[in-house]
């Protein structure tokens, strides 16, 4: 029975998310045509529910039973790390290569 | 001082009293907790069980993945925004379960039957406190669209029952009593609450590199602390623990 300490790695996910969106400009805000928004959606619903089904079935299976042992928490940070810049970070870049979204640099009002 | 600041405040107190009726009255909470999870699962038949499961697994996959939309399409700072409210309330969440280590009502009530079993500790609801802030972070986003007060009202009416039917989908599966669900909740909403008063600095912080190297320095030295607490409250708080509540556990999951 787990104790919650590699679940309480998925903050890498933040980091993740930190270092993916530095890959990204930040004065950059996509833009697609309603076509293709509904494709590049239904792409990421298939690679994300993959994804999460992928990760909490086995990937976070086999993780918790390494609970006791420190290793299995930093392999579950880095696997969120990476996890949260490939979401922020590289999907976007991805589509952005493939001409579903384009990247226009306008000043951006926070 | 801002409403947002009163509700903060509010919050906190809401919050407080709840700590401490938690630990007064831990024993006769968990007590009535397990016995209305019983009574709720009165209702109990094959097609409840797979509606409530359903809605356990999509409320946690739909939260999850509602960053996308709002990151690509809506607007990308909120987008990070909601991803690090969502995020920080599983982080806070495990960190309060090992804190707390407080046991699920069917480890400890051998009349609630486990519909699902979840092996960490219980309190507070994970469910609750990740599902609460991210669905009132998308109604808040909801009724930022200048829109007429009743269509705003039935929006958050409408975001209020998601709520709330997360937190009566927990009880019905018995993996929370009902006081685990309000302090995951209110813990939830803590954070939300903090992260949209302290949204400028936030996205200042983490997300406009203005000053890159000294916000790599800030984000590194916070990762190594935020990775270093989990390790040293799981190997320096040594948690009440029964044989009876892992034998139970046991005994529903191979069965």
């Amino acid at each position: 029975m787990g104790r919650g300490l590699v679940e309480s790695a998925n903050f890498g996910m933040v980091i993740g998310m930190y270092l993916g969106c530095m890959m990204v400009p930040q004065d950059g805000r996509f833009k697609s045509t309603r076509g293709r928004r509904v494709i590049y959606y239904f792409i990421l619903l298939c690679i994300l529910i993959g994804v999460y089904y992928l990760g909490n079935v086995y990937i976070d299976n086999v993780l918790k039973k390494l609970e006791p042992y420190i290793l299995g928490y930093f392999i579950f940070y880095i696997y969120r790390v990476i996890l949260g810049a490939g979401f922020f970070g590289g999907i976007p870049r991805l589509f952005v290569k493939l001409n579903l979204i384009s990247l226009d640099n306008i000043i951006y009002k926070s | 001082m801002s409403s947002n600041k009163w509700l903060l405040l509010i919050q906190f107190g809401i919050l407080g009293v709840l700590v401490i009726l938690d630990a007064v009255f831990q024993e006769d909470i968990q007590q009535s907790g397990a016995q209305l999870d019983y009574n709720i699962q009165f209702m109990r038949n094959k097609h409840w069980d797979n509606l409530f499961l359903l809605i356990g697994q999509a409320s946690k996959v739909l939260i999850t993945i509602a960053f996308i939309p709002l990151y690509l399409d809506h607007s990308r700072l909120y987008g990070q925004l909601y991803t690090f409210v969502v995020i920080t309330a599983i982080y806070m969440n495990n960190i309060l379960k090992m804190l707390y280590s407080n046991p699920r009502p069917y480890w400890t009530d051998d009349n609630v039957d486990a519909v699902t079993c979840d092996s960490g500790f219980g309190n507070p609801s994970g469910h609750a406190m990740f599902t609460a802030p991210g669905i009132m972070f998308l109604a808040y986003i909801w009724c930022l669209n200048k829109q007429s007060p009743t269509a705003n009202i039935l929006k958050f009416s409408f975001c209020i029952f998601m709520v709330l039917l997360v937190g009566f989908d927990r009880l019905y599966l018995g993996v929370h009593s009902y006081a685990q669900v309000i302090l995951g909740w209110t813990y939830g909403n803590l954070i939300l609450t903090t992260c949209i008063l302290f949204k400028t600095h936030i996205n200042h912080t983490l997300f406009l590199q203005g000053r890159k190297d000294k916000n790599m320095l800030f984000i590194t030295a916070a990762s190594i602390i935020l990775i270093t607490i989990p390790i040293l409250i799981y190997y320096l708080h040594d948690p009440y623990w029964l044989s009876s509540w892992s034998d139970r556990y046991l005994s529903v999951t191979f069965t």
